[in-house]
């Protein structure tokens, strides 16, 4: 009896001390994410317009504008996916062979691994701007001098090239953050492990494949998730390279979110499209962490 | 008894921390009070002026000085930003820092913000203002709300050197004459046109007014647009500025991949002979080429020279006052300053460059170069177009830059980008 009683007592010491601890950080925290998150939701059944002080409800209208495809988030959305397809498979893809070759003995290694990493540290707003001067001045120079066709075309003129240059802007910046993470995966693998299997006649090949990769699957969850949330956020190198362009259909779902809030005026619109946003990136990154961590159990 | 008193250092504890988090955000406040009271025990007061024009930014604060100059108990704190100077201006207002002096661009952007403004309506300056200036400033209660800063235009900017080079005497009026140009200057191996069709900015403002500008009574066929009794779609006008859009694109360079700087390089640098542009791009001339002899010349879209000896200006912006500013009375002693004083004119004239929106003084011809004479002799005999973006539904002229970049790319066909002009107005409006 005594000792339950105790034990109800040191319960509710730890109260006290639950709270010493973590109260100011869930102030804070309250502060800035949950209560705005709040507001924004009763934003989103209204028409504001961001400025005035006459605010009117208009119930579901904006989530009705939404998904009737008349405000256009839908081609957002739409492009987002396509885009993040694409980028995800390359990023990880080159950052894997990447690390693969930069964890192989070769001259320069580390010089190598720092110049892919690079992009990275850059952001994306300057990025955006140095790749834009790149496609209308650098690559028609490199066309011009060569005669090559492909080089002097408009890139980021049509819908298709406009894609691919966002792509290649993408991948080039990010694959190197992949690479980091993989490279730490792969010299993490014990030796003894890789020894044995060139005892027992395996390829490297068959090594990569079979033992390497397998080891590696918490990191490829890891990389995956970061690169699938950070391609269906895109916003800056979107706004600095394409702005959307040509005739918007390069507008990622962030972008989308802006212009209607800060250039056509509709903060009602854009907060619940954000609200819907925020709905489909949980959703995406949820099923695939799901998915990842069955897998891993799986091997491991 | 020992526990009680653990319980309550821990008390002392956590509401140290709260103090300890309310005293920061106490002394962000304080910090503030102490600045306006330190200026106050000093007498002296500060104007924010938070403005669009990049350009003007320099001689603005010259002037700046000059007042403070004369009324020591002045100060200015000029901050000007042209690339999302809204958004910059709405993040201002929702964090309770509005300028005291900021730039509304008229009618729609009007409406927007007119319940933070003070009304100017009263200020002598106010009767001198020419129409095209008042009428883009005055509410519906019929109440002016700013001082316009400058009257803009815009054409073709023309590099006179190679007109001369293929044999041109006297700029094009009519749609014939211009298409006889374009040959005579493709003959000569000069590129006669390029066109910034990657941006939707010049697009969706400059090409898509032409067509608003020549109706007969632009503002009727606008409040036609907002209530449904007018369209774009198969509208004559719209037709031929569609048509005409389509020969200034073919007849450019690798249009779609073209930005406003690489437009602006190529003219400086003495590479295109035609380019869609206004009296803003003197400065960057000056700048970057001073010996480019530049001109601004009509966008002619049919073969009447009356209808098409025009160039197409507006008011670029005005400066409005924040009515809950606490510096508002001397704000509106510097607007009077500026706009009544011959020194605070000669300031907007000679430093700022500027084609002023008043009748009781005019530009100065040195001062605002060839393009801004050309745009000056224009607005003198009467020759111009309105420009009448501002009265559009918010965002309209960028759904609008969108339409064209699809035309021009051939997605769509005339009536198809007459149709889509429509949609994008009726979908933006509501």
């Amino acid at each position: 009896m005594g000792d339950k009683n105790l034990n109800k007592k040191k319960k509710y010491n730890m109260l006290w001390g639950n709270f010493l601890f973590l109260g100011p950080s869930t102030l804070v925290f309250l502060a800035v994410v949950v209560i705005p998150f709040a507001i924004s939701i009763i934003y989103s059944f209204s028409n504001w317009n961001g400025i005035s002080n006459e605010i009117k409800f208009v119930g579901l209208n904006n989530f009705n504008n939404i998904f009737s495809g008349k405000a256009k988030f839908l081609d957002a959305f739409w492009f987002t996916l396509r885009i993040t397809a694409v980028s995800v498979l390359l990023i990880n893809l080159l950052g894997i062979l990447l690390a693969v070759a930069l964890t192989a003995r070769l001259p320069l290694r580390n010089p190598f691994r720092a110049a892919f990493y690079l992009p990275q540290t850059m952001g994306g707003l300057i990025l955006g701007f140095i790749w834009q001067f790149i496609f209308i001045a650098g690559f028609p120079a490199i066309g011009d001098k060569l005669n090559l066709g492909f080089f002097s075309q408009q890139w980021l003129g049509t819908e298709k090239t406009a894609f691919a240059a966002l792509v290649i802007v993408n991948v080039w910046q990010n694959a190197g953050y992949v690479m980091v993470i993989m490279i730490a995966a792969l010299s993490g693998i014990s030796s003894e492990l890789i020894e044995s299997a060139k005892v027992d006649g395996s390829r490297p090949l068959n090594t990569f494949l079979r033992i390497k990769l397998p080891l590696c699957i918490p990191y490829i969850t890891v990389s995956l998730f970061w690169t699938i949330s950070s391609a269906l956020k895109m916003f800056e190198t979107n706004v600095s390279l394409t702005k959307g362009g040509p005739y918007g259909s390069t507008t990622s779902m962030a972008l989308n979110i802006y212009n209607d809030a800060f250039a056509n005026n509709k903060y009602g619109l854009a907060t619940a499209e954000a609200l819907v946003f925020f709905v489909i990136i949980l959703a995406i990154t949820s099923v695939q962490l799901y998915m990842s961590k069955r897998k891993e159990s799986q091997i491991l | 008894m020992k526990r009680t008193k653990g319980r309550v250092t821990m008390l002392c504890v956590s509401l140290a921390g709260v103090l300890a988090l309310t005293a920061c955000g106490g002394q962000a406040g304080e910090g503030q009070n102490s600045q306006t009271s330190s200026s106050e025990s000093a007498k002296t007061k500060t104007i924010y002026i938070y403005q669009n024009k990049i350009e003007i930014d320099k001689a603005l604060k010259k002037t700046a000085e000059a007042y403070t100059a004369l009324h020591p108990d002045i100060q200015f704190s000029i901050e000007s930003v042209s690339d999302n100077f809204s958004t910059g201006l709405k993040t201002k207002l929702a964090s309770g820092e509005l300028p005291d002096v900021f730039t509304v661009l008229g009618n729609q952007d009007l409406k927007l913000w007119q319940s933070q403004l003070e009304d100017l309506t009263d200020q002598p300056w106010t009767k001198d203002m020419i129409p095209l200036a008042k009428e883009g400033i005055t509410g519906d209660d019929g109440k002016v709300y700013g001082l316009p800063v400058s009257v803009e235009g815009y054409g073709y900017v023309y590099n006179k050197k190679l007109f001369q080079q293929a044999g041109i005497s006297k700029v094009p009026v009519t749609l014939t004459e211009l298409k006889q140009d374009v040959e005579s200057l493709k003959s000569a191996g000069i590129q006669p046109l390029v066109g910034a069709y990657m941006d939707w900015y010049q697009s969706g403002n400059f090409l898509v007014n032409m067509g608003i500008a020549r109706q007969k009574d632009p503002l009727a066929f606008i409040k036609g647009l907002y209530d449904g009794t007018a369209t774009f779609v198969g509208n004559e006008i719209f037709k031929e500025v569609a048509d005409f859009i389509q020969y200034d694109f073919a007849n450019g360079k690798n249009g779609l991949s073209t930005n406003f700087n690489n437009q602006t390089t190529q003219l400086v640098n003495g590479e295109i002979a035609m380019t869609l542009g206004g009296n803003w791009l003197q400065p960057t001339i000056d700048n970057g080429n001073a010996s480019l002899e530049a001109g601004l010349m009509p966008l002619p879209v049919n073969d009447n020279p009356e209808e098409n000896d025009k160039l197409y200006a507006g008011v670029s912006g005005y400066w409005a006052i924040n009515k809950d500013s606490d510096v508002k009375e001397e704000v509106k002693d510097f607007f009077n300053w500026l706009v009544t004083t011959p020194e605070g004119q000669t300031h907007m004239t000679k430093d700022m460059q500027i084609i002023p929106g008043f009748s009781s003084f005019s530009a100065d011809n040195k001062a605002i170069g060839d393009l801004g004479a050309d745009l000056s002799r224009y607005l003198k005999e009467g020759k111009v177009y309105g420009s009448y973006n501002s009265y559009y539904p918010d965002g309209v002229a960028q759904a609008f830059g969108e339409a064209v970049q699809r035309f021009v790319a051939g997605q769509v066909d005339k009536d198809g980008f007459l149709q889509e002009l429509q949609n994008e107005w009726d979908r933006l409006a509501e």
